[in-house]
């Protein structure tokens, strides 16, 4: 069934973003993490849970979690970028070069400094971006 | 190296003419004809290349799909080296370029040691150093290394003013003794402390010579982390 639009939400939710982007460039990791799990919420409650603003939300997170620089916030990190990946794929269908970006950007999620953190999953991207049409700088490369 | 001060002269009113389409990208939904029409010109730029515009590597995706919301397929620190690297590139002299070991520049002044010295002058302190300082600070970039303070014309005109005294024979008493004595505590040779001084001081007054001879431009200032 589809959500009934609700301006006053999405407005919080924004505002929340905001205010999230604001606390990562001060590097207050967890508060910005605190906005983010709300914004999330109020956009998956309003908009659902396949809404492409979802995305700006999960890419804020990531970045929050990948300035903690830690093992654990990398897994949690990767996590969320699966999901991202998933909304990407419905929004970005008609742009497959972009979808190429997206694939490496999770297998750079799965990698914390030398280690990769799960080697099957990250086989199974790059397995994918294979199968992908070059992108405009790997042409040019 | 970190803490040193950049100097450079940017083309403010460029600045203001391009805000709206700063302001459309910061939002990062899909952009307008306008802003769309900015990053073309911005992607022709003979500037780019340059460390300065690592960010603009963005444009040939988002001139691909102009239809594309930017937060779908771009990461936040992809928008912000976007609007860091457009900054540079159209509103800086020179694309914002600068050297470490080159600190005077055609464009620019680095000032690292020789801060020291500047940081004791009331008038430099006031348009440069404390919170409220007399600058006030570029809308983008808003966040990390490349944030930015504006002079207004008076704090140009002012900065001109006190570089005077910095740029006579012989040099004041008071700036004389504060060289002896942060020669001695960083152990290089007065005479080394003083050259740098005045040339840093010779560099910044032909940077604000060049801001107040065109009502457009004026100085913007950073702090290297």
């Amino acid at each position: 069934m589809p959500h009934s639009i609700d301006k006053g939400a999405e407005q919080r939710a924004e505002r929340l973003e905001r205010e999230a982007r604001d606390a990562i460039a001060g590097f207050s990791l967890d508060d910005a993490v605190r906005l983010l799990r709300e914004a999330l919420a109020i956009r998956e409650a309003s908009q659902g849970e396949g809404h492409p603003d979802l995305i700006w939300t999960l890419s804020l997170w990531i970045e929050a979690l990948g300035r903690k620089h830690r093992p654990e916030t990398a897994l949690e990190a990767a996590r969320l970028g699966e999901r991202r990946l998933a909304l990407r794929r419905t929004a970005l269908a008609g742009a497959r070069d972009e979808l190429a970006y997206s694939l490496r950007e999770l297998i750079a999620l799965y990698t914390f400094e030398y280690d990769v953190l799960d080697a099957g999953r990250v086989d199974a991207l790059q397995h994918e971006l294979a199968g992908l049409p070059a992108t405009r700088d790997e042409r040019d490369a | 190296m970190a803490g040193e001060l950049l100097i450079q002269v940017i083309d403010i009113a460029r600045f203001r003419a391009i805000r709206p389409a700063l302001d459309e990208l910061d939002a990062a939904r899909a952009l307008g004809l306008e802003t769309l029409a900015l990053l073309r010109e911005a992607a022709t730029s003979p500037l780019l290349g340059g460390d300065r515009h690592r960010g603009l590597a963005a444009l040939p995706r988002i001139l691909n799909h102009p239809e594309l919301e930017l937060r779908v397929f771009l990461a936040p620190a992809a928008v912000d080296g976007l609007i860091e690297g457009l900054v540079h590139a159209l509103c800086f002299e020179n694309g914002a370029e600068f050297s470490l070991v080159t600190p005077i520049g055609p464009s620019w002044v680095v000032l690292d040691i020789e801060l020291a010295v500047f940081a004791d002058l009331d008038w430099f302190r006031a348009i440069f150093l404390e919170p409220n300082r007399e600058a006030s600070r570029l809308a983008y970039p808003r966040v990390g290394e490349g944030c930015y303070g504006v002079l207004s014309r008076k704090g140009v005109a002012r900065t001109a003013a006190g570089l005077e005294p910095l740029l006579n024979d012989p040099i004041p008493d008071e700036i004389a003794a504060r060289l002896k004595m942060l020669a001695e505590h960083s152990q290089l040779p007065v005479l080394t402390l003083s050259r740098a001084v005045r040339k840093a001081a010779q560099g910044l007054d032909r940077l604000a010579a060049k801001a107040l001879s065109r009502e457009e431009l004026t100085l913007a200032h950073t702090s290297l982390l």
